[in-house]
This record gives C-alpha cells, sequence and structure tokens, in this order.
C-alpha cells in the first residue's frame, strides 16, 4: 500500500519502527496531490515547501533519539477558514482572497505542536455556507468517487482530500453538517465534537453558538487521535471547555458492553432514499447481532430542525459577515466616493450569492418586527430540540440515524432553489442546534454505488462512546475501503 | 402657561483597568495610533473576545455605590450597526439584563434635597476614535476600540440645568472616589448625553424628548440643558410641537443643532452575544464588594461638618478631591487647631492663594496644622501667617520657631501695646480729634499706626480695644 | 412583519439589483414559510445558563502582534491611521 492511503496510526508505528520517514510520508502525499488535484481541486492553497521543512525536522528529531510528539510527520489538511499564520485564508471568498492572518488557529498551534504536517488549505463552500462546495469562488471540489457528482460541503475540500490519499486526515468545520454530509458523500468519517470541546479561536465565524472545528479520518481511531490532539480548553475562547478524558485508548474497537442505540423513526420517514435507509438499518443490525441493543426514541421535533437551524444561523452569520467592509482587510471596491458607497459596493462584490442570502435573510429575521416572530420563536424551538434529545438520552448511550437523506447528488442537481440544496443537512442539523457530539460513519454502498454514512449522537462529551460504538461497527465490517480514483474514469469508459 | 422641565443624562465612563474589556491590550490614552490592539480588538476573522474580571468588580462597586440591584446573572448582547470606528460592526453591550438596576443618587447639602433615579448601569465596549483629515478623508484609530465602559442611565428626574451640573460632579467625584475611572472629560474618558422633555407643569405624562450628544464638559451639559429646554419652551409656547430627534450641541456657538443625518430610529437587532455566555457572580464576591467600597463623598462630607465642625461648604470643597481631605484629617489629627481655622488655611491659602493641591508636596499637615493654630490662637496674624508659610517649606523648623526667628509673632501684650497706643495718640491729635467728634473711621487710621509703630507684630484686635477705651474714656 | 428587501438590504449594506431583488425575495420567503411553521409556544425561554457560567479574564496585559502585523492586510494607512473616505 502507498504511504499515503495508510492510516496516521499506521504511519505513526511505522515512523517509530524506521519503517519509513517523515519525508517519504510527505512526499508520498505530495505526490498524489499533483496526480488528483487537476481532477479533484481539493485544495485552495497547497504548501508544499514548508510541510517538507517540517517533516524533515520531525526526521532530525528521530534520528536524535527524541521522543516525537503523537502527530509526528503526518500530512493534514486544513480547511481554508482555519486561519494559518501568513499562509492565506481565503474561505473562498472574494472578501478574503488576499488575507493573510497575522496569527494562527488554536487548532493549527495545537496541530504544530503535535508535530503534524501541514499539505494546505483545502476548499469549502464560501464562507462554510453551503452543502456541495460549489459556491467557491476557486471552483467546486469534484467527489473522489465520481467526478460527476458533488463531494458534500461545505468541508467539501477536506473530505474528498483525504478520501483520495490527498492528505492523511483532514479539519473541517461543522455549523450544520458541514463535515459529516461530505463525509458520508466521500465514504470517509467525520466528527462533530460536542460545542466548546475544541477552541474556535481562529475559526472564521459563520455562527458563533454552532461552529465546530471538525475532524475528517479514514478511520475511526484516525478520528479519535486527530480529535484529541485539539481538543481541550483555550483561555482565548470563553466558550470552549476542558476536555473530560482522554478518547483514544488501546481499548478502542472491541466490542462495547450492553450498548443501547436509539433509533428515532422521525428520521427514517419522509424524504429519505429507500437504499441510505437500508444501509443504515443494516449497519444497525449488524450491531445488534454483535450484542447491541436497539431501543425505540422519539424525536418528534425533528421536523422543526432545519427551520430552527436556518433562521438562526443566518442570524448568527449576518452578524459574524458585518465586520467585511474593506477599512481593515478584505476587498475593498475601487473608487468610493464616500463611506456608504465602499461598504455597500465592498460587500456586494466582495460576497457570492449564497451569502448574500443568508445575510439578508439573518438580518431580516433580527430586524425590529421581526425578531419575535422568528428569531426568538426558532429560539425556542431550539431549547425544545435539546430538551429531547436529553430526554431520549435516558433510554440509550447514542442515537443512530442516517446522515444524509441521500447519497452524493449530481454537479448540476439542486441550483434550481437554495430550499432544494438545505434539505440534505435535514438530519445533522440538530446536534449543532442542541450542541452534541455527532460522528458520521461510512455503511455501505448506495445504489448508485455511491457511500453511504450513518450518524452517530451522543449527549455532550460522549466522544468517546460515540467512537468506541462505530470503533466496534468498523471491526465487525473492515476497514472503510478507499476510493479508487478515476473509477469515474473507468465507469464511463474515459 | 408654564412649563416644568425633566432632564435624564446617559453618561459614560470608562473604567481605569490595566486591559481592555475583552482581550489584553493596554487601556491607555495618548499612545501612537494602532499600538495599543490585536485580533480581538480589531475585530479580525476568527478572533473572539473574553470578559475581564475587573470590569465587572469595578461596575458592580459603582452599582453599590449608587444604592442598585445588583444582577447576579446577566449577559452581554451584540448591539449592530456599521460606522468605522466599530471594527466588528457590532458593540458588544447589555440591553435586556444590564449588570445594575434601579438605584438613585441623592443631590443634598446646602441645597434642596433631590433624589435622582438610577435606571440602569451596564458594561459594554468603547469605540475607536476618528480623525477627519484636511483632504476629505477619515483616519482611524482602534486604540480606544475595546476599552471598557459603564453606561449610567438615570430616570428623567432632574428638573434643572443646575442639577445637571451638580449630579454629574458628584457622579465623577464618586467614580474618583472609587477608584472606577479617572473621569478626565478633555481626554473623553467621561461623556454625557442629555435627554430633555418640557411638560405642562402638572401633567402626568412626560413631554416629547430630543436627545443631545457631542457634550464635553460638564458646564457644556449644564448650558446645553438649558438652551434646550429655552428651545422647546418657545416652540411650545408658540403652540408648535417638539420633534422627537437626536441634536448636535455645539459648544462654540452655545447652541443645539439637528444631526446632519437624519436616520430613522437605528434598528440595532440586538441579540445575545454567543461568544461570551452566561455571566454569574457569585454571591460572595457582590457582598465582599459593598463591603470593602471606601467611604462615599455624601457620607464623608456629613462626617466632616460633625466630626470636625467645617462648614458644609467646607466640607464640599475639602471633600471634592480625596487628597485634599486626607491631608485635612491628617492634619486635624496632629490636635493642634479646629476644623474651621485648618480648611481656611487649605482652601483660603493652598489652594486659592498658591493654586496648590495639598497632595502637591509644598508643606507637611501637621505643620499646617501647627501654623493655623498660632493663628487660632492670636499668636500671628493672618498677614504674617501668609509670609510665615511661604518660608516654612525650605526651613526645617517648627512654624512657632521660625515665627519667632522671623519676629512674625504677634504683640499681644496689652502693657506694651498700651505705651504703643499712648504714644501713637500724643503723635496723632488730628486722627484723635475727629474720633471723639464721631468720625470713627478714624480708629483704624490710629490702629495702622499702632501696627506700624509695632513693626506689624502688634495684634490689631487688642489695640483697637486699647485705643477705643483710651478715647473713650 | 412582511419582507421589504430593500429596506433589509440597507441594513445590511449590501446593494442588490432589480432582477436580484425579486429572485432574492423569492429565495427567503420559502424560507420565512418554513420558519413561520414552528411553533408558536415551545415553552419559556431566559436565554440565560446559570449553570454553565462563562469564564473570565484575568487583568493582565498579553503581548500581541505588532502594529505592522495586524495592518498588514489594510487596504489603505497613512501615519499608523486607517483611512475610509469621508463619513458622511
Amino acid at each position: 500500500m502507498e504511504l499515503y492511503a495508510q492510516t496516521a496510526e499506521t504511519l505513526g508505528r511505522m515512523l517509530r519502527r524506521r519503517e519509513c520517514s517523515a519525508m517519504e510520508i510527505a512526499a508520498s502525499v505530495f505526490s498524489r496531490i499533483r496526480a488528483c488535484e487537476p481532477d479533484l481541486h481539493a485544495y485552495i492553497t497547497v504548501t508544499e515547501a514548508a510541510a517538507l521543512e517540517q517533516a524533515a525536522k520531525v526526521d532530525e528529531k528521530l534520528a536524535a533519539g527524541g521522543k516525537l510528539p503523537p502527530l509526528a510527520g503526518i500530512p493534514v489538511g486544513i480547511k481554508d477558514n482555519l486561519c494559518t499564520k501568513g499562509v492565506r485564508t481565503t474561505c473562498a471568498s472574494r472578501m478574503l482572497a488576499a488575507f493573510v492572518p497575522p496569527y494562527d488557529a488554536a487548532v493549527c498551534e495545537k496541530l504544530a505542536e503535535a508535530g503534524a504536517v501541514f499539505t494546505g488549505k483545502t476548499n469549502l463552500d464560501e464562507f462554510a455556507m453551503g452543502s456541495s462546495s460549489r459556491s467557491s469562488i476557486y471552483g467546486p471540489t469534484k467527489n473522489p468517487l465520481d467526478f460527476a457528482r458533488v463531494p458534500g460541503g461545505s468541508s467539501g475540500g477536506s473530505a474528498a482530500a483525504v478520501a483520495s490519499g490527498e492528505a492523511v486526515f483532514a479539519l473541517g468545520s461543522d455549523t450544520g453538517g458541514s463535515v459529516r454530509q461530505p463525509a458520508a458523500y466521500c465514504g470517509v468519517v467525520g466528527l462533530k465534537p460536542t460545542y466548546g470541546s475544541v477552541s474556535r479561536y481562529g475559526l472564521i465565524a459563520f455562527a458563533s453558538s454552532l461552529d465546530q472545528v471538525g475532524m475528517l479520518a479514514r478511520s475511526v481511531r484516525d478520528t479519535a487521535l486527530l480529535f484529541e490532539a485539539v481538543a481541550g480548553r483555550d483561555v482565548r475562547d470563553a466558550t470552549s471547555v476542558e476536555m473530560a478524558a482522554p478518547v483514544l485508548t488501546a481499548g478502542l474497537g472491541q466490542p462495547v458492553e450492553g450498548l443501547r442505540i436509539g433509533i428515532p423513526s422521525a428520521y427514517f420517514e419522509g424524504s429519505i432514499a429507500p437504499d441510505v435507509a437500508e444501509r443504515v438499518m443494516e449497519a444497525a443490525h449488524t450491531l445488534e447481532k454483535a450484542g447491541a441493543r436497539l431501543v425505540p426514541v422519539t424525536l418528534s421535533s425533528a421536523h422543526d430542525a432545519l427551520a430552527v437551524y436556518y433562521v438562526l444561523s443566518s442570524a448568527e452569520a449576518s452578524s459574524n459577515l458585518a465586520r467585511y467592509d474593506g477599512v481593515r482587510y478584505g476587498y475593498r471596491a475601487a473608487d468610493c466616493e464616500n463611506l456608504q458607497s465602499l461598504y455597500e459596493r465592498s460587500r456586494s462584490e466582495g460576497f457570492g450569492d449564497e451569502v448574500k442570502r443568508r445575510i439578508l435573510l439573518g438580518t431580516f429575521v433580527l430586524s425590529a418586527g421581526s425578531r419575535e416572530a422568528y428569531y426568538l420563536r426558532a429560539q425556542r424551538a431550539g431549547q425544545r430540540i435539546a430538551r429531547e434529545f436529553n430526554e431520549a438520552f435516558a433510554l440509550c448511550d447514542c442515537i443512530l440515524t442516517p446522515t444524509t437523506p441521500e447519497t452524493a447528488f449530481g454537479m448540476g442537481e439542486k441550483l434550481e432553489s437554495p430550499l432544494d440544496l438545505y434539505v440534505s443537512d435535514c438530519y445533522t442539523v440538530a446536534a449543532n442546534l442542541a450542541g452534541l457530539p455527532a460522528l458520521s460513519v461510512p455503511c455501505g454502498f448506495g445504489a448508485n454505488r455511491m457511500p453511504a454514512g450513518m450518524q452517530l449522537v451522543g449527549p455532550r462529551f460522549s466522544e468517546r462512546a460515540l467512537l468506541g460504538a462505530a470503533a466496534w461497527y468498523e471491526t465487525l465490517c473492515g476497514p472503510f475501503p478507499m476510493p479508487a480514483l478515476g473509477e469515474w474514469r473507468d465507469r464511463h469508459g474515459v | 402657561m408654564e412649563y416644568e422641565l425633566s432632564v435624564g443624562l446617559e453618561v459614560h465612563a470608562e473604567l481605569n483597568t490595566k486591559t481592555k474589556i475583552f482581550c489584553g491590550c493596554e487601556n491607555r490614552f495618548g499612545a501612537p495610533p494602532n499600538t495599543l490592539v490585536c485580533p480581538v480588538c480589531m475585530g479580525l476573522p476568527g478572533a473572539l473576545p473574553v470578559l475581564s474580571e475587573a470590569v465587572l468588580a469595578q461596575a458592580v462597586r459603582m452599582g453599590h455605590a449608587l444604592h442598585c440591584d445588583i444582577n447576579r446573572v446577566c449577559r452581554l448582547d451584540r448591539k449592530q450597526y456599521f460606522y468605522p470606528d466599530l471594527p466588528k460592526a457590532y458593540q458588544i453591550s447589555q440591553n435586556e439584563i444590564p449588570l445594575c438596576s434601579e438605584g438613585f443618587l441623592e443631590l443634598s447639602g446646602d441645597r434642596e434635597p433631590v433624589r435622582i433615579r438610577i435606571e440602569r448601569i451596564h458594561i459594554e465596549e468603547d469605540a475607536g476614535k476618528l480623525v477627519h483629515a484636511p483632504d476629505g478623508r477619515t483616519l482611524v484609530d482602534y486604540n480606544r476600540c475595546g476599552v471598557p465602559l459603564i453606561e449610567i442611565v438615570t430616570a428623567p428626574d432632574l428638573h434643572a440645568p443646575e442639577q445637571v451640573g451638580w449630579f454629574l460632579e458628584e457622579i465623577r467625584l464618586i467614580l474618583r472616589c472609587l477608584g472606577v475611572s479617572d473621569c478626565r472629560m478633555e481626554e473623553g474618558s467621561m461623556r454625557c448625553d442629555v435627554n430633555v422633555s418640557l411638560r405642562p407643569v402638572g401633567a402626568a405624562a412626560l413631554g416629547d424628548r430630543c436627545e443631545l450628544k457631542n457634550i464635553a464638559t460638564i458646564s457644556g451639559a449644564v448650558r446645553a440643558a438649558a438652551y434646550e429646554a429655552a428651545r422647546q419652551r418657545e416652540i411650545l409656547q408658540n403652540g408648535g410641537v417638539i420633534e422627537r430627534e437626536t441634536r448636535r450641541w455645539d459648544d462654540v456657538q452655545n447652541k443645539s443643532l439637528p444631526m446632519r443625518s437624519k436616520e430613522e430610529t437605528a434598528d440595532y437587532r440586538f441579540f445575545p452575544e454567543p461568544d461570551l455566555g452566561t455571566v454569574v457572580l457569585p454571591e460572595e464576591q457582590v457582598r465582599t464588594l459593598l463591603e470593602t467600597l471606601p467611604e462615599l463623598p455624601a457620607d464623608r462630607r456629613r462626617r466632616l461638618c460633625t466630626q470636625y465642625g467645617v462648614s458644609g461648604y467646607a466640607a464640599a470643597q475639602l471633600t471634592a478631591d480625596p487628597a485634599r481631605a486626607g491631608y485635612f484629617e491628617q492634619g486635624m489629627a496632629a490636635g493642634l487647631c479646629s476644623g474651621k481655622e485648618l480648611a481656611n488655611w487649605i482652601l483660603g491659602d493652598l489652594l486659592a492663594m498658591r493654586g496648590l493641591e495639598p497632595g502637591e508636596p509644598f508643606i507637611e499637615p501637621e505643620r499646617l496644622a501647627a501654623l493655623a493654630a498660632l493663628t487660632e490662637q492670636g499668636k500671628l496674624s493672618r498677614t504674617a501667617g501668609k509670609t510665615l508659610l511661604a518660608a516654612l517649606p525650605s526651613s526645617g523648623l517648627s512654624p512657632g520657631e521660625l515665627a519667632r526667628k522671623m519676629g512674625l509673632l504677634q504683640e499681644n501684650d496689652s502693657a506694651a501695646l498700651a505705651s504703643i497706643a499712648e504714644k501713637v495718640l500724643r503723635d496723632y491729635p488730628v486722627p484723635v480729634a475727629d474720633y471723639r467728634a464721631g468720625k470713627t473711621k478714624a480708629l483704624g487710621f490710629l490702629v495702622g499706626k499702632c501696627m506700624a509703630a509695632s513693626g506689624g507684630r502688634g495684634n490689631p484686635a487688642v489695640l483697637r480695644r486699647i485705643l477705643t477705651e483710651m478715647l473713650d474714656g | 412583519m412582511k419582507l421589504d428587501i430593500r429596506h433589509i438590504a440597507k441594513l445590511a449594506r449590501l446593494e442588490i439589483s432589480e432582477q436580484e431583488e425579486q429572485q432574492l425575495a423569492r429565495d427567503i420567503d420559502a424560507i420565512l414559510q418554513m420558519a413561520g411553521r414552528l411553533p408558536e409556544n415551545a415553552g419559556a425561554q431566559t436565554g440565560l445558563e446559570a449553570d454553565r457560567p462563562a469564564p473570565l479574564r484575568r487583568d493582565i496585559c498579553t503581548p500581541s502582534a505588532s502594529r505592522e502585523a495586524l495592518l498588514a492586510n489594510a487596504p489603505e494607512l497613512r501615519d499608523g491611521y486607517l483611512v475610509v473616505p469621508k463619513t458622511v
């Protein structure tokens, strides 16, 4: 197996046993990037030179007999809405196309401390708003299993990079499903941790009370490894809290005694594709046969979640994106006569359509006269959703749902109305609203041979339990298959 | 038709904490532009605010000083609008649940006592500064962005322009006394907006009000209230209607003007600040902050009167600066003179004549007290005392010793003075005759001659008595 | 309250053309319809979480990036100030 296709855990072992060097790992990944990028376009910025320097340092340390930090030499992709000092951070937007942050996001600092090697900044939907990665001004990223399909979004670049071997694992961000949905579409593992468990300092904000940095990897244990490297309280983020306990344990992957899995019928009705529903239920039964117990739970307010999400996330987005005004950084329209014109033109020229749509929606729901009818009502409904989850967790350890109602859709689909696109988030948004950890795990393929994903949601700070259930499933089914790039070409005879 | 004035104030005071409210940048006035900034206060993408515990503590202390209820559980809100001095395009403030509410401040002393209700005190961040360049561009400095502010909002309980001045003076005094703010209006660390309305005397409802902004001094606030009251009175008396608006105070022209951009009421789209969560103040901490408050100015004024017998006016003057009051009390501790006499020397000479604050090292309070004792006991005339005061700082001697050395001690001995008086009466028969003829003013002339004959050391009161006895007798 | 796109765009400092206006109004209305179906009374709300108090900062200066680094992305500078057109 090529080095780029190995898991981070395996690479870590190989490094320490001197079976390979960090430079060789990096070389393998960058060569893979060169081969795939023309088709995939998962990256906005590739940072090869710096990465090779980082890899060289790891090899030096190894040669000197030093103890290596946990992620030493592992190539990791960073979604381009996480600030990287000295490296442009664009949010896939004209507004920040030339923005070079003077500081690193907290998670990037931690990854550097852990010895990781940064491959580059991955593509996303503009300002993390979207479910297909098509709204990037740099052009769309393609799904590695089928170039005619989307990788999902907004962390489409990170998911595609991980699925194709252009990175060993990657960080994304998840506000309404932006890590889990692309993970499901690309056949990789995606974790949105408990709100507050990973610092948001340096994550360019979309919706402050919903955003979390998320992890994408090819195995559950790699996901746990990456989460542990970046989790924990940061004094610069007042919403971050201390991590309870390590999640990557030797026992991760072993059967979980007495695991109770809640199955909410509301998530298996309505617009769900039958093949996806089948795959997810098969996964549930696999675990049941191995000793887990399936428990029916009620989440009746599930159908409200999408509306609540779009009202609240747009409201916060309209506020978080108000700072982009052409004054201190970012795009400034040319020849503006006065201040009003500076603001209006810079923002209108700097932002794409989806971003503008959400800003307008958000501004409206907060405006005088609408606040009660929309914003406050959505807040209350969101709290009720959170309460319902808490009540359900009295009966089970985790809740199993499909991650998405269908598998990856075509590049040309769902362009008519924004609502069509929003519906693909319907199973993922509730976890953000309730601040709960949620994990997407590959569970087979749909009728169109595209991956299907199942989602495990747990109580706050139950990452260990969720990863435990997922790792057990992975042990039962074997490692998640890595897509062969060019399958599309094979399939279509190109 | 008679109208009654109602004025409410919104006072903003910058807290003198070491750092800004949401980041660790230094809170300091006067640095070169954009040198006291960081990603947080400049609103860079990805930056997050974290609230300072010191800001909460200072705001709570002010709340206690104004007898407010402290809302131990509260939160911050985003107030959204676009302006170049506001980097995030929102100000983090408090809207629905302020830190302090429902307090009061009593203005009393020599004046008719009046109680001004404090509706709320809340914390918020300051914005940056704009400088208008001659070529029409605007320059922006973010040093002041994120400096902590408390906003004190009163009910419209002020009914005369002078009350506005008293209120602001007292607020400033309290803020300084607590060490919460240095309140230098010229540096902008205290600002005030004035809300003015009139209503017919006896009417229940308040009239339409106008808000006046851009007020830079306390006297400006008083003049603004007076001007606006007059302007509104004239409109109402001519049958007109007051337009509810925000007006700009022009201190040079001494009038209020409509603000240039006539916008509809701004829609601030308040919502809870998601990055800061819920603020919870432990009960114990709130109690400790109350118990450790220093003596407030009103209490100190009362105590100076009752404990030292100074007049209300003198007490107010002494309390106007904590250093003055401290100096006074230290001098009184020496137990040498009365409060009135020492107060006179501090307020009359040190302050009024030399323009010195007692804090400035001119003369130790105990030595001044000793000098005051001499004048009080009649051993030194006031004039001689002033001379002595000038000489004391450069001398190591006690006031008594130096006075003796300089020959300043007053001559009180009746016998010695009597012989001087006799001689003067002999030398100046014309004034003597004038006095006896009824021109009592001639006595002053004779006293003056005696003073001269005694080398300025004669006690004028004693001389006057002796001369009068001799002339009348 | 009815959606007045022009007014909202002004509040958000966005310029929208007449063509955009119609489409945007349609798109946003669709979402508002969805939101309008949320339950009226989903329970009381204070929004305050007294059991999860936000952590506070000590009053200690912390160093920050230099002025040069912080202003490096500024479109226009003059003598250390940021520059914008006149504020009228």
